[in-house]
């Protein structure tokens, strides 16, 4: 479908347009939202307040991964794991869903998306298995999030997408990775893989810049990522070769160099399993949490100096964001930390990979 | 339709947690206290002595073995040489189908399993470039060195599979024929590199410090095993990973809803008529590996019954299966209503089994995989 260049170019000049509802931070605000499982076989999404306390939960048919949330944080749009067939989107307002979409034949969802600036557009990371490469789907909110077009993203397997600070970027994790959902999950090609962190101007979807890790490297599947104070992109990565290959996990790129790895004390990144679940940054940038439940293991980096400042073990963690100078995190055995302080644990209840920050 | 949740959570302070427990399954087993203390490392010694290593040893052998009737059939191409190469040839399928299961350890490295076993290959892209070798009469193709440096997909099974029993293979018996005496040099570099790869994997596997002593020696300083546990952890995955993959994308995804709808080339080995026989070695390894005779022997007493499960379960898919193997060829077999109502069938015990292997069979052994960490990207 033809990218509806209008629609684009009139999305950014209405940056910094839209007056954002000023919320309290009282008890009761929405404040983070998360996907899990209910039992051993019932999904959800469940919004909570900033004390971690459940406002209130929307049923799922499937399981859900990543959730988007609206610069107005009015709506969030849930999307459905890899391969995902679904979107559901939520007034968090009014607790209750408003629509559900879904991808169109030929695509699916990889559980990943953010809005536009002004809020008009969602972008969707998505599999094009046929034509082996990776697209944003690019939906209409205000269309009951009709599909209005894509954007390549320079590479396979775009896992997540975000837009950069600046408002006109789109900064891409191109895990690299390519299947193919009649052969449900399979790694198909990890002899060939190449995976990449991609830059695209969201007005006109163009490449501008592409950014590889060596040769050497090929099988760490880029597939995390948050921006830094200082503009850097952090990411991290899934390790696709030995188990016994010594590697670093997590990465930093500034735009118009080369990515490169974050070393770190060797067992630092062991208990990782070469894992990484899922990266955030706290409030002010300047520390970025990375999460393997494989490991169950949280690594916090400095920006500034790349110094890991915290090493926390927690079985099945994953679920992160910024919280303060800190992080928010949950696990798979029900728990909510706020940094080092278990808030609740709910042993019915398994948090998914992700965990959102709405306000 | 939003709900308020029904139980009131938990709040900090009412716990007496006193740090975090790091519940991950350690040496003794159990991180559930009415969970029996189990001993891990006997289970791995097991299974290394019983299952992987001479697994890897059979892989080895037979890759040898081929090789050298490969070579044979080269220096004198005749019907009985190449019946003798086809017959190594479902040797060396059968012995790869019984460690195929293993997609962790050595075989990570270097991209070695795909070396062997490129597939499920969607798009035919090996079959192209294996095409393209035996149009071309690329020389790079004859010597197992230069060969191991093309693309995987023409190193491995499939490539020697089209080889020996694709278009074109009568030529191997005619010695006058270019074509076939490429043809033959080609699956006699195949062979070998299949061959080597095998033997770097068993080496890695065997040698001082290698990926055996890696699982023997679980432990805080080990650097992919923490405990014993996490071994058999992997162990029990591998096993329903491989289950669910012939479900679903060896038999599901080929014989599809209707007879009539069957896609038989979609299963691999099917030019060599092996399908079948290779998915039962494949159901084999994994019976040898958590049935009666391999973990579930140290399951615990009121537990006992899933061994017994899982082997009553596999026998009647490989009943199922050996009636469809011996009522002829796959091709033809697939399209017969019956031997697709036979096919159909074996979905349901085997998914029996993978749900199985997902929860009850690990939860009895005090294994509880993280939601997480069983990989939620």
């Amino acid at each position: 479908m033809a990218i509806d260049r209008r629609r684009f170019l009139a999305s950014i000049a209405a940056v910094g347009a839209l007056p954002f509802a000023t919320l309290t931070r009282a008890d009761g605000a929405p404040t983070f939202i998360a996907a899990r499982m209910d039992g051993s076989n019932a999904f959800s999404v469940a919004v909570l307040d900033l004390a971690g306390d459940v406002l209130f939960i929307e049923e799922l048919d499937a399981r859900a991964h990543d959730i988007a949330v609206s610069p107005d944080r009015a709506t969030a749009v849930v999307f459905a794991r890899r391969p995902g067939w679904f979107a559901l989107a939520i007034d968090l307002a009014g607790r209750q869903r408003v629509a559900s979409f879904a991808p169109p034949a030929g695509r699916h969802f990889y559980g990943h998306g953010f809005f536009s600036a002004d809020g008009r557009l969602l972008y969707a990371t998505e599999n094009d298995w046929d034509g082996e490469r990776g697209v944003l789907g690019v939906y209409d909110p205000a269309a009951s999030y009709a599909r209005i077009g894509e954007l390549e993203t320079g590479g396979i397997e775009p896992h997540e997408a975000m837009l950069l600070s600046d408002g006109r970027t789109i900064a891409i994790a191109n895990g690299g990775i390519a299947t193919n959902p009649d052969f449900g999950r399979t790694k198909l090609n990890l002899a060939t893989m190449a995976p990449s962190l991609v830059y695209l101007d969201a007005a006109t979807g163009d490449v501008l810049e592409r950014a590889e890790l060596p040769t050497s490297l090929h099988q760490l599947s880029i597939r995390h990522m948050a921006e830094a104070a200082d503009g850097s992109v952090w990411f991290g990565g899934q390790y696709e070769g030995a188990e016994t290959d010594v590697v670093d996990l997590v990465g930093a790129h500034r735009r118009g160099g080369q990515p490169t790895l974050v070393t770190a004390a060797p067992d630092a990144y062991s208990g990782m399993r070469q894992y990484v679940g899922a990266v955030a940054a706290n409030r002010d940038g300047t520390r970025i949490a990375a999460t393997s439940p494989v490991g169950g293991r949280m690594l916090v980096f400095d920006v500034a100096t790349g110094n890991v400042v915290s090493i926390r073990d927690v079985a099945d963690v994953c679920g992160v964001t910024g919280d303060g100078g800190d992080f928010f995190s949950s696990d798979g055995r029900g728990r909510l930390w706020r940094g080092e302080t278990l808030l609740s644990e709910d042993p019915s209840v398994a948090w998914d990979n992700h965990i959102r920050r709405i306000a | 339709m939003a709900r308020l949740p029904i139980m009131t959570l938990l709040v900090a302070g009412a716990l007496a947690l006193g740090g975090f427990t790091r519940a991950l399954a350690d040496d003794e087993g159990g991180s559930q206290a009415q969970v029996p203390a189990i001993a891990f490392k006997p289970i791995v010694d097991a299974a290394l002595a019983n299952v992987l290593l001479p697994g890897y040893e059979a892989l080895a052998a037979s890759a040898a073995e081929e090789a050298t009737r490969l070579s044979d059939l080269c220096l004198e191409a005749d019907d009985a040489r190449l019946a003798a190469a086809r017959e190594g040839f479902r040797d060396l399928v059968l012995a790869w189908s019984r460690i195929e299961l293993v997609r962790f350890g050595p075989v990570r490295d270097r991209n070695r399993y795909e070396r062997v076993f490129f597939w499920p290959d969607p798009r035919g892209r090996g079959l192209q470039q294996v095409q393209e070798i035996l149009a071309t009469q690329d020389p790079a193709a004859l010597a197992v060195a230069s060969l191991r440096e093309k693309s995987v997909a023409v190193q491995g099974l499939p490539a020697l599979e089209f080889v020996l029993y694709g278009t074109g293979s009568e030529a191997l018996v005619y010695a006058a024929d270019p074509a076939g005496r490429f043809r033959c040099g080609f699956g006699k570099a195949i062979a070998g590199a299949i061959a080597a790869t095998s033997q770097e994997v068993l080496s890695d596997w065997t040698r001082p410090d290698g990926y055996a002593d890696l699982m023997r020696k679980a432990g805080a300083d080990n650097p992919v095993y923490r405990s014993h546990g996490e071994v058999v952890q992997d162990l029990i995955k591998a096993a329903r990973e491989q289950l669910q993959l012939v479900r679903d994308l060896k038999i599901a995804n080929v014989i599809e809803a209707t007879p009539e709808k069957a896609q038989p080339k979609r299963a691999p080995f099917w030019r060599s008529n092996l399908t079948v026989p290779a998915i039962r070695a494949n159901i084999d390894a994994v019976l040898a590996l958590v049935g009666p005779d391999g973990i579930s022997a140290a399951l615990p007493a009121d537990a006992a019954w899933i061994g017994g499960e899982i082997a009553f379960e596999l026998a009647q898919v490989d009943g199922v299966l050996a009636r469809v193997e011996d009522a002829g060829p796959w091709e033809d077999e697939v399209r017969d209503s019956d031997r697709h109502k036979d096919l159909t069938y074996v979905l349901i015990p085997l998914g029996d089994i993978v749900s199985l292997l997902e929860d009850d069979y690990p939860g009895a052994f005090g294994l509880i995989m993280g939601f997480n960490s069983l990989d939620g990207d």
